[in-house]
């Protein structure tokens, strides 16, 4: 296993999608950039660039970034080794298969997880630099926070995906659908359907996260109730009831290669 | 190591793969022979546990292969398809598969080292598999199959794409293993190929088992097919003429504005032995002598009539 996982961290940094994810997770810089740059505008509405930090976690890593992400790297936990028909290579050694599917994940997980780490640093320090060093390391908990929301995301959305990818031929179609037009729908309904995203409870830990940000009266606040509705479980609950899905997925990942036969052609 | 295949069928869909395939395989070098298309690289991945039988049972000394890791310890399998991580270096590639396979960092360095000797990869196994020729890449994908000394070894269409020197030294190779006691099977579609490294094949056509056994009895089987062979030579007609005097001559066409003439033998090796006296007893020039049915094609089709 732990040779597997280094093995893949390294067959993920040759891969081309590293370079991909890499310039996605520029798109946040450029806009806290650009926030910064417009910042006279802001000032003039009472607006801080610092105090936008929740509005930019939450639209661009937790609701872009992030499953955007996670559809790349989850559909090519399987699908890079039978399109690339190196697959008999790993079924052909004496290891469970479920090692190789956990392994890739793993592997997955901790790659994008830097990448993310970085992107939003960057994000953090262009955003929260008008209040200084002090600034800064006064509002880490937040920074942190958040590395934790998307990194619990990836460890949930990565999986789901590597089953969509086990199991169609097209599953980023199907994982563009479903995280654009499923998530960012479902979450935003009344009633009980929104328990079935998993965007609804990454919202909730976002908004005990970012609440700590804001007066009740505070009007950016309202910006935020949109996406963060729900008051009906605790973050602790919210935590677990992702984890628990995570370990369904991961589970059906590794039954899948167990399961599944992989007709690899000539190419 | 004892393999086992009792009414082992694998179909997808419509298609058939195998199909009620029933043989015993013991130490030596057993060849799959049969045409592309055949059912050789099925019944490869169907022995290294890659796919699940549709019907029937598959036993590695005993033990069912499909999703059983451990049986896979002692196997090597040099897969047809040419593909690789292309960004690993030949020797990083063999590595990284031994260090797969349960092995040390220092253990894979050593036996990667011998595997990529054996097939005469030393000179190359610094260099990114991605700029391998065809040969090459055949090669690591062996010296990868063979690195850690494995009991059982499954070699898909092995030769292709090696130069005369790399064929040679892979037969050999292979030959060596089984005198060891190695169970060695080798799939290809060239029987001359086959016939160089065993004498045990298993004749496979449409996903059926033909004919299993000693080469020598299969050619024998095969040779009873009446084979084409064209001459081109300067007396055509002198020829024709001598060699509708023997009984195993079957038919003979004569094309006289291109000196050729296109016989049909039922004793191919009694033809070729006979050939050379007819010639030089009748000052015949031979420019060249090609059979155009030897491809195994035919003689799988006539086989299978």
């Amino acid at each position: 296993m732990n040779y597997l996982f280094k093995f893949f961290i390294r067959n993920n940094i040759n891969s081309k999608r590293i370079i991909w994810i890499g310039i996605m997770a520029l798109v946040p810089v450029i806009f806290a950039t650009i926030i910064l740059l417009l910042k006279p505008l802001f000032s003039e509405e009472g607006i801080t660039v610092s105090s936008l930090f929740p509005q930019v976690s939450v639209f661009l890593y937790i609701h872009f970034l992030l499953p955007l992400t996670a559809i790349f790297v989850g559909s090519a936990v399987i699908g890079d080794e039978v399109e690339g028909r190196t697959l008999p290579y790993l079924l052909t050694r004496p290891i469970p298969r479920r090692t190789i599917v956990i392994s890739k994940l793993f592997s997955g997980v901790l790659l994008t997880g830097v990448i993310f780490i970085i992107s939003l640093l960057i994000t953090y320090i262009i955003m929260k630099q008008e209040n200084g060093f002090s600034g800064l390391m006064q509002d880490a908990d937040i920074y942190l926070g958040t590395i934790g929301i998307v990194f619990l995301g990836m460890v949930v959305y990565l999986p789901l995906f590597c089953v969509m990818g086990g199991l169609l031929k097209r599953p980023v179609l199907l994982g563009l659908f479903f995280t654009f037009g499923w998530e960012s729908t479902v979450s935003f309904l009344p009633g009980n359907i929104k328990y079935f995203s998993i965007s609804h409870y990454l919202h909730i830990l976002a908004k005990r996260l970012y609440d700590s940000q804001f007066t009740s009266t505070d009007s950016k606040r309202a910006l935020l109730n949109l996406f963060f509705r729900s008051k009906e479980i605790s973050s602790e609950a919210a935590v677990l009831i992702l984890l628990a899905v995570a370990g369904v997925f991961v589970f059906l990942s590794a039954s899948l290669l167990y399961m599944k036969e992989y007709r690899l052609e000539k190419s | 190591m004892k393999i086992e295949a009792k009414n082992l069928s694998k179909w997808y869909g419509q298609v058939v793969g195998v199909n009620n395939l029933e043989f015993t395989i013991k130490s030596g070098v057993t060849g799959f022979l049969g045409p592309n298309g055949a059912g050789k690289t099925t019944l490869l991945r169907l022995l290294t546990g890659q796919l699940k039988p549709s019907k029937g049972s598959l036993l590695i000394n005993g033990n069912a292969v499909w999703n059983n890791y451990e049986v896979l310890q002692d196997v090597g399998y040099c897969p047809e398809l040419d593909n690789f991580w292309d960004y690993l270096t030949g020797i990083e590639f063999v590595r990284a598969t031994l260090r797969m396979h349960g092995f040390s960092l220092s253990e894979a360095n050593a036996k990667a080292a011998d595997a990529v000797s054996v097939m005469n990869m030393e000179k190359f196994q610094n260099k990114k598999i991605g700029s391998y020729s065809k040969g090459m890449r055949q090669r690591i994908k062996m010296a990868q199959a063979i690195a850690h000394d494995p009991q059982l070894i499954f070699l898909d269409e092995p030769l292709n794409g090696m130069d005369p020197l790399g064929r040679r030294s892979t037969i050999n190779l292979i030959k060596e293993y089984g005198e060891q006691g190695k169970t060695v099977i080798v799939s290809s579609h060239v029987l001359h190929e086959v016939e160089e490294m065993t004498d045990t094949i298993l004749l496979i056509n449409h996903g059926r088992l033909l004919a299993e056994g000693n080469i020598y009895e299969i050619r024998e089987l095969i040779d009873s097919h009446p084979l084409q062979v064209t001459i081109i030579c300067n007396k055509v007609n002198i020829l024709t003429s001598k060699l509708l005097e023997f009984e195993d001559v079957k038919s003979v066409q004569l094309n006289r504005e291109e000196n050729q003439i296109t016989i049909e033998t039922l004793s191919p090796e009694t033809f070729h032995k006979r050939l050379p006296k007819l010639a030089l007893d009748n000052n015949i020039k031979i420019q060249s002598l090609w059979s155009p049915d030897e491809n195994l094609e035919s003689v799988f089709d006539y086989l299978v009539r």
